[in-house]
């Protein structure tokens, strides 16, 4: 009985702390009613909108905290923009809408560009808690320009893996879609040989440790994908994010709200 | 032998806990599909109090180029705030857009 719990434990120990980049879409959440999503998710607009932030990138928890690994605070990164949104009766309002990278449900290995609202943002959230990234208003300003002009979807790769290399073009993850994002922003162009080597250049991953057994079963069984990974896992956080843009940018404001 | 015994445990008890895990969101996906009806149900009663409705398009309020393009005086006033110094802040509405139904779920609604 012993050596099954001990078994069980150590099973579950290898894969409990994949959780680095979870970008599920789910339409319900057990947690939290719909009624505190729509709550949270206004207050969180509404803090947004008092910087006047037009576009600002979004973070959720969408793992139990405990799982994460060190260092990585929030699972999903979205990028939210001030718009102008036409409901179902016919009325236009002002918000924000999130234009995010999500795992497709039925493969898990494979990504779709999806936009969505806020309180679809956080139907996939754990716990009510929000990091707020808000660009200089230049940045914000190109970032938005990529979006109009539809080129964000040409940064797009459908081959997911949760701990994607930024520094290649093997698998994209969630965060490293909005690195694309930015360094497109940036540079004014979506070639990805000029933003990888720019990347490779200015921006720092965040490397990731995990015992042997984890990185043997997870990828025995397909749980992670690291042949993108010549050496160290290293891939893209809302932390690396924020200090990429901090060192390299500026910054109007960073926010965690929750 | 006692060794090998213990590795094809774990390595079982691994699979299945592995399983679990990668099967999470598939079966948080398959579970949310088949509660999407009961789940639009309640959108709609939050409608009802005025709280959430679908939202059927969104565009970007500072179009500077020229798809989608809202308005230029928008965009002009919107850049004029969002680059100043004083913090007036935006609009935000009270609603709380959700997106709608799929267009195969609108398509079985209209059967």
């Amino acid at each position: 009985m012993v050596r099954i719990i001990a078994l069980t434990f150590v099973g579950w120990s290898l894969t409990f702390q994949w959780a680095v980049a979870g970008s599920d879409s789910p339409e319900t959440n057990a947690r939290f009613s719909q009624e505190e999503l729509a709550s949270f998710s206004k207050l969180v607009e509404k803090e947004a909108a008092a910087e006047n932030a037009l576009a600002f990138l979004l973070g959720r928890v969408g793992e139990a905290e405990e799982n994460l690994p060190d260092g990585v605070e929030f699972t999903h990164v979205g990028l939210a923009i001030y718009s102008e949104i036409k409901l179902e009766n016919g009325d236009r309002i002002r918000g924000y809408a999130i234009h995010n990278l999500y795992q497709q449900r039925n493969n898990p290995r494979r990504s779709i560009i999806s936009q969505d609202y806020p309180f679809d943002f956080f139907l996939g959230a754990t716990k009510l808690k929000a990091g707020i990234i808000i660009p200089t208003p230049v940045l914000q300003r190109k970032m938005i320009e990529l979006v109009t002009s539809g080129d964000h979807i040409r940064l797009h790769n459908p081959d997911y893996s949760v701990i994607a290399n930024p520094f290649n073009t093997t698998y994209q993850n969630c965060t490293e879609y909005i690195l694309d994002i930015i360094f497109a922003a940036i540079y004014d162009s979506t070639d990805l040989g000029l933003i990888k080597s720019n990347q490779k250049a200015y921006f720092t991953p965040k490397e990731l440790s995990f015992n042997p057994g984890q990185l043997f079963f997870g990828t025995l069984f397909g749980v992670v994908r690291r042949d993108d990974h010549p050496t160290a896992i290293k891939t893209t956080t809302f932390g690396t994010l924020k200090k990429y843009l901090e060192e390299n940018y500026g910054l109007q404001k960073v926010i965690i709200k929750g | 032998m006692k060794i090998m015994k213990l590795i094809s445990a774990v390595g079982i008890t691994s699979l299945i806990s592995i399983s679990i895990h990668a099967n999470a969101e598939g079966l948080i996906g398959n579970l949310s599909q088949s509660a999407s009806h009961a789940g639009i149900a309640s959108e709609h009663s939050l409608s009802a109090s005025g709280q959430a409705i679908a939202g059927i398009s969104a565009i970007p309020l500072l179009s500077v180029g020229t798809v989608g393009k809202v308005s230029n005086q928008i965009g002009e006033d919107l850049w004029g705030v969002a680059s100043g110094n004083e913090r007036k802040g935006l609009d935000i509405s009270d609603h709380v857009p959700t997106i709608g139904p799929s267009p195969a779920e609108l398509l079985d609604q209209q059967d």
